[in-house]
């Protein structure tokens, strides 16, 4: 019986692509479950964290795929555990940790293909307009309607909220966020007399100090916008006045002069001041400044305080510049997500409410975590705790008020991916040195981007 | 004209002058890996780069093995690369036989469609092979990484190879004396090629033990995982805050298995015994 | 009369047996290596994002890829990669297999050093590499200042990311291939070399007349592979260089990947893969069509 089944599945995957796309329903009985669909019929007593529409004694499995590694995952371990214990005993729960991100981003289109998804993904900022562009995420906004989370959404900081966010549909429920702020070397800073940087210093005021403060090859006085990824790029351009698109996606921003000059201001600070240290050094990673190689280091919140801690020399934080348009701060982050196509959409959607408003839970993400929950009335609890906290008195300032005041969420379009690769393929020539004119690099960068954003909208009307 | 032993004398020596000096090069970056499994998470990126540790770290070694289940990974990567490699070398011993030896109808445009699905780049197979295996309800399961991975079409093409170069006329006076096929497989061929088998087995096993992107996709649960899929659980979102001296000290130890077969396997890279027989 | 029926001839019997060898393997290969490639041929007449049914297109992904600039820019890196590691891979293996199969002292020894390389784990031995390769205090730029030479940015140059990536393949690559031959080599039978001996060959026309004619189905095999292996390759450009700067080292597995798994588009992933599988065949019918003059076949003899 189940062979013959089974040889029926072998002989219309043999059909070819029909066979195929069949299969990928076979899981899920029918088509997409439309979101108007979804059943919000009240048949169990409702508790403070579960709706009451699924059945408490339900059965089956229930699965959670995450990038957490090792040493993060076991906050979450805690909560899902009880959330399960408490409500849904009987549940089997999956959990997929630890695939470390590049891998997640690779297994999760598979999974999703395969069409019997996880019911719990995780989901970053830079992704989740390409996947829910394409329905493959599930509409969280009636389940937020029907079942309303604690302080939502004003509560959270609206440049996340707004980040997962599509056609203005909420496609993921942030849970922590990640801002910049310059590192600095105290030791190498007392020898040059000058005052620390504030949120007030323009970006040449930086330049002129990080020129004092390097030392040939040895010690870099400055290290900033010299990430490989774009979105830590975006704040310096805006604040010099330039930008990516215009503001409703359709064309390209790259030939404007502000923007020009931003990237040449990036690419002088290696190249010409030398100030910035060489990218086979600062390719995503503190350890330059850990062993005292850099004086001035942009880098994110909380990156590595453990290792800060051990370190020989004297050091602080201080707010990022402000440019001639203004001061802009990098905002990232991370969110849950529920697959268009997931089995126990409901109890998904609780276990994120659970999760992300519950103060009591989010206490624990933000201790155990290196970074903010984006809930912000509990920012306390991403505070660096003990020794650091000390060190840090304006922890706070920068990585809190000064976020809150001045971030900006980073323009991800729907095909962020595959616009990125043309964004790397160009400005790859200036962090590497292979062109030293920004003005050459950007115009084609104008050119390529315009054809791609023209070709990508003339589809979507199709 | 020199005579044979100071002939061999020279020859010896250069062979050992170039075996040392190009394996001292061909070695180093794998002896500043083992050194760096020994370094702090700092040392090993920092900047000017160091050869040597300041102090041997030995406990990365265990805080590696204690931070994650290795002991589960360890035995399904055993269970999982031993049922493969024993698998592969029957099956694809009895395909090279066949490819190499018999004559059929079709045999050859068979065997080129064996080299053809070489050829196909594996990412645009691995969602066509998932929903198979999800139709076979098989993902998350052992089984995934084991059966399809029982038939490979290089191994069957390796071991065809190397039987094409085994004389025929052992054959033939075999089968003069009324040996069937089988006897003639297990009693002439096998025996003759001993060297291949213990290069499938090594590649084999080799290829499996460090198999990453198909179980990646199949695997869901800790519990299945293997070691491989164990070494990247380290790695965080931001590379930073990855532990590298504990991935370093993991991957020195996954490499061991392997090294260890590979020593072994060398004791059957003699002559076939068949052909030293002929000699006397 | 029931024997008779059953009695099969010769040429018979070996045809059955024949499929019989065959068939665990031929099953195995028809489930799990040719139902996907069928399923993947199909793709490349679709549009297919992952989300939607397949969208049947035609020729358009073909036509789409023969006028993609990209398609031709990574198709020459493939091309320059291959080039670069098949022949001195090959020679090199084949080299070191002569001699590691001296009877020498410690022969095992060395056999596994230079087995090493292929073993170890990108993941850990990249970051080792991107060391070695660094500008300022990498030693092969050290190597290269002491005889005067400024070294390269390797990893970060347009020109030099490429070689940088074949030098390590070349590294990675030779103990596979030197393994082969070592194989090979072995299955020679000693009673050539003493007769060849006893006509009084030297060591060269040993090498020319007894071991590269009777090691040409290997080496065959370890071309055809070492072909395959090299275009296929990705590990080393996603974690060495994510395929930059600027392209340079970017392949066309590298392109499916992206196209497949981070821009959701199957169809036409499948589509470069079936160009690449096109490109690669023409060259292994080439190396087969060849391989029938030099190839010597000890059993068609």
């Amino acid at each position: 019986m189940i062979r013959r089944e089974f040889l029926k599945k072998l002989g219309q995957l043999g059909i070819g692509a029909y066979g195929l796309s069949y299969l990928r329903f076979c899981g899920n009985a029918g088509k997409t479950v439309s979101p108007n669909l979804l059943s919000f019929s009240v048949k169990y007593p409702q508790t403070a964290w579960t709706m009451g529409v699924v059945d408490p004694n339900i059965t089956g499995t229930f699965k959670i795929m995450s990038w957490e590694s090792a040493f993060q995952f076991e906050k979450w371990n805690l909560i899902i555990d009880k959330f399960f214990k408490t409500y849904y005993p009987k549940i089997k729960v999956q959990l997929d940790w630890g695939i470390s991100f590049a891998n997640y981003n690779m297994k999760l289109p598979v999974l999703l293909a395969g069409g019997s998804p996880p019911d719990l993904v995780w989901m970053h900022d830079t992704r989740v307009k390409s996947f829910s562009s394409i329905d493959l995420l599930q509409k969280l906004d009636p389940f937020i309607e029907f079942f309303k989370p604690d302080g939502w959404p004003n509560e959270y900081y609206a440049t996340q909220v707004e980040e997962f966010q599509y056609d203005n549909c909420q496609y993921g429920f942030p849970y922590d966020y990640a801002t910049g702020g310059l590192y600095v070397n105290l030791d190498m800073y007392k020898k040059i007399d000058e005052e620390l940087p504030t949120e007030n210093w323009t970006f040449d005021d930086l330049l002129r100090v990080g020129k004092k403060l390097t030392k040939g090859n040895r010690q870099f006085g400055l290290n900033l916008g010299s990430e490989a990824s774009a979105e830590y790029q975006y704040w310096v351009l805006r604040s010099f006045g330039g930008d990516w698109f215009n503001a409703d996606l359709t064309e390209s921003k790259f030939n404007l002069p502000e923007t020009i000059e931003a990237y040449q201001w990036m690419s002088d600070l290696r190249w010409k001041h030398k100030v910035a240290p060489v990218p086979e050094l600062t390719q995503g990673r503190p350890q330059p400044f850990v062993d005292g190689v850099i004086a001035i280091n942009f880098d994110l919140g909380a990156t590595e305080f453990s290792d800060l801690l051990e370190t020989k020399f004297n050091w602080t934080i201080a707010p990022t510049p402000r440019g001639n348009k203004g001061r802009f701060q990098f905002i990232g982050g991370s969110a849950l997500s529920i697959p268009q196509k997931a089995a126990h959409k409901h109890i998904a959607y609780e276990l994120i409410r659970y999760m992300l408003s519950n103060p009591e839970n989010l206490k624990i993400i933000g201790k155990m975590g290196r970074m903010f929950v984006s809930r912000m009335s509990l920012y306390e609890y991403g505070l660096p705790q003990g020794k650091s906290a000390q060190k840090l008195s304006n922890y706070k300032k920068v990585f809190y008020d000064l976020a809150r005041r001045d971030g900006i969420a980073v323009p991800f379009i729907s095909k962020y991916q595959e616009w990125e690769d043309i964004y790397r393929r160009n400005t790859e020539l200036l962090y590497f040195g292979e062109e030293l004119n920004a003005k050459k690099v950007c115009l084609k960068l104008h050119d390529a981007t315009n054809r791609f954003l023209e070709s990508a909208n003339s589809k979507k009307k199709v | 004209m020199l005579n044979k032993n100071t002939q061999n004398y020279i020859a010896n020596f250069i062979t050992y002058t170039i075996l040392i000096i190009s394996s001292m090069a061909v070695i180093l970056p794998f002896v500043w890996m083992i050194f760096s499994s020994f370094k702090t998470a700092g040392e090993i990126w920092t900047f000017p780069p160091v050869f040597m540790p300041k102090k041997f770290q030995w406990s990365n070694y265990i805080d590696a093995w204690n931070a994650l289940p290795f002991d589960r990974f360890l035995f399904n990567s055993i269970f999982v690369t031993v049922c493969v490699t024993v698998g592969q070398l029957f099956t694809c011993s009895f395909g090279g036989y066949a490819f190499a030896r018999l004559r059929f109808p079709g045999r050859d445009k068979l065997f080129l469609m064996y080299l053809a699905t070489l050829m196909i780049p594996f990412p645009v197979l691995m969602i066509p092979l998932f929903i198979i295996m999800q139709s076979l309800g098989w993902t998350d399961t052992l089984k995934s990484l084991i059966v399809p991975c029982l038939f490979s079409a290089w191994g069957t093409f390796l071991m065809r190879q190397f039987m094409m170069g085994i004389p025929r006329a052992l054959e033939d006076a075999a089968k003069i004396d009324g040996c069937s096929y089988w006897q003639l497989y297990w009693k002439i061929i096998v025996p003759q090629c001993k060297p291949v088998f213990a290069t499938l087995g090594i590649f084999t096993f080799m290829g499996t033990w460090n198999n990453f992107f198909w179980p990646l996709i199949m695997i869901n649960t800790i519990g299945k995982k293997t070691l491989p899929l164990g070494l990247v659980m380290f790695q965080t979102r931001i590379a930073a805050e990855t532990p590298w001296h504990l991935i370093m000290a993991a991957s020195c130890v996954t490499v061991l298995p392997i090294l260890i077969l590979f020593v072994i396997g060398q004791k059957y890279y003699v002559k076939g015994v068949v052909t030293s027989g002929l000699k006397g | 009369m029931k024997n008779k029926l059953f009695r099969l001839n010769y040429i018979q019997k070996e045809k059955i047996t024949g499929y019989c060898f065959l068939s665990p393997n031929l099953m195995g290969f028809l489930i799990f290596s040719l139902l996907p490639i069928i399923a993947s041929i199909f793709l490349t007449f679709t549009s297919w994002n992952l989300a939607t049914n397949p969208k049947f297109v035609g020729f358009d992904n073909f036509s789409t890829v023969l006028k993609d600039e990209l398609f031709w820019k990574y198709l020459w890196n493939t091309i320059y990669y291959a080039i670069g590691t098949i022949p001195l891979t090959v020679i090199l293996a084949f080299f070191l297999a002569y001699l590691l199969n001296k009877k020498i002292r410690g022969v095992v020894f060395f056999r596994t050093l230079y087995f090493l390389p292929s073993v170890t784990l990108l993941v850990a031995i990249a970051i080792v590499w991107s060391w070695l390769y660094n500008a300022d205090f990498g030693l092969f730029n050290y190597f290269l200042g002491k005889i005067g030479i400024t070294g390269p940015r390797w990893l970060q140059s347009k020109e030099w990311a490429m070689p940088a990536i074949i030098i390590m393949g070349i590294w990675k690559g030779t103990g596979y291939s030197m393994l082969i031959f070592l194989a090979g080599l072995q299955g020679i039978p000693e009673r050539y070399y003493e007769a060849a001996e006893i006509d009084g060959a030297n060591w060269w026309h040993k090498i020319v007349h007894i071991t590269i004619p009777l090691i040409s189905p290997t080496t065959f095999f370890v071309i055809v592979t070492t072909t395959i292996g090299s275009i296929q390759g990705f590990d080393q450009f996603y974690i060495m260089t994510r395929g930059g700067p600027s392209g340079a080292t970017t392949t066309l597995v590298y392109y499916i990947f992206q196209n497949a798994f981070e821009w959701f588009k199957m169809g036409y992933a499948a589509t470069i893969a079936m160009m690449l599988f096109i490109i690669v065949l023409i060259l292994t019918l080439i190396q087969w069509h060849f391989s029938n003059k030099w190839v010597f076949d000890e059993g068609v003899e």
